[in-house]
């Protein structure tokens, strides 16, 4: 039987949620909770929208300098390798 | 390792290296200094390096690397207003230059999703370190709960359950932050 389960329980046990990690009696008690509370879906759409931001987050370059700094590095530093 | 092998190497996660730090410490000065410094300690332990590993021991260098630095600064993420703008300016030009004039979105809704990001990025910053730390590998390097388990030595498990409450706590910290801008 699928025990009811507080709002507390489901902001706890959202990014589990959504990754698909909890059992499946726990998974269908948070559905069933959030489609009849408002705050909790909420709660819901912000993760969602924090997982949408992350996969869109910049990712700067790295500065050319890096490679060539460690070229020369590399270059005056030369290894006696196979 | 020959040179060139291992200048190939540099080339293809020299990205994947300086994001992370970044995000670690997010200043970008710091994230050149730890990148260089991962790249030539890497060059110094060739005899070391093997190519199926490689990967996994730049990240875990460049974490210990980031790890140290934030020790000597007491474990603060520096955010100084400076270093963020740098990171916004860095960040714009590049997307700037990716995205064609037809997919940009309005401008309004530009300026919201860069508003959003911009939160986001600061409450990554506030994370305490071994959160920011699987969220930036998770999500920034885009690396498996098995990789990260590698690169830091960890049971996936705990990989996993670090990463769950990390994500909490950015929402936690993004709710306060959006209740604060909407003030």
């Amino acid at each position: 039987m699928i025990q009811a389960i507080r709002c507390e329980q489901v902001h706890s046990a959202l990014e589990e949620y959504l990754d698909d990690e909890l059992n499946a009696d726990a998974q269908v008690a948070i559905k069933t909770h959030i489609a009849a509370c408002q705050d909790c879906q909420n709660e819901l759409d912000l993760a969602h929208e924090i997982g949408d931001i992350l996969k869109e987050i910049p990712k700067p370059k790295p500065p050319a300098a890096i490679f060539d700094q460690v070229a020369v590095y590399v270059q005056s530093h030369p290894k006696l390798t196979a | 390792m020959l040179e060139e092998t291992f200048l190939n190497l540099v080339k293809q996660y020299q990205a994947q290296i300086y994001q992370c730090a970044l995000y670690l410490l997010n200043n970008p000065d710091d994230a050149k200094d730890v990148t260089q410094e991962t790249f030539i300690k890497a060059w110094n332990y060739n005899t070391e390096l093997r190519l199926e590993t490689v990967h996994s021991w730049l990240l875990k260098c460049t974490n210990n690397l980031c790890i140290d630095l934030l020790r000597r600064r007491n474990f603060q993420a520096p955010l100084a207003t400076g270093d963020i703008e740098e990171i916004e300016m860095l960040a714009h030009y590049q997307h700037e230059g990716t995205v064609s004039e037809s997919s940009n979105p309005l401008p309004e809704a530009r300026c919201i999703k860069l508003e959003r990001q911009r939160l986001v990025r600061q409450a990554i910053a506030q994370l305490p370190l071994h959160f920011r730390t699987v969220i930036v590998m998770h999500e920034i390097n885009e690396l498996s709960f098995d990789e990260i388990a590698e690169t830091l030595n960890q049971p996936i498990g705990t990989v996993k359950s670090n990463t769950f409450r990390a994500k909490k706590k950015l929402r936690e910290i993004l709710r306060n932050l959006y209740e604060e801008v909407n003030r």
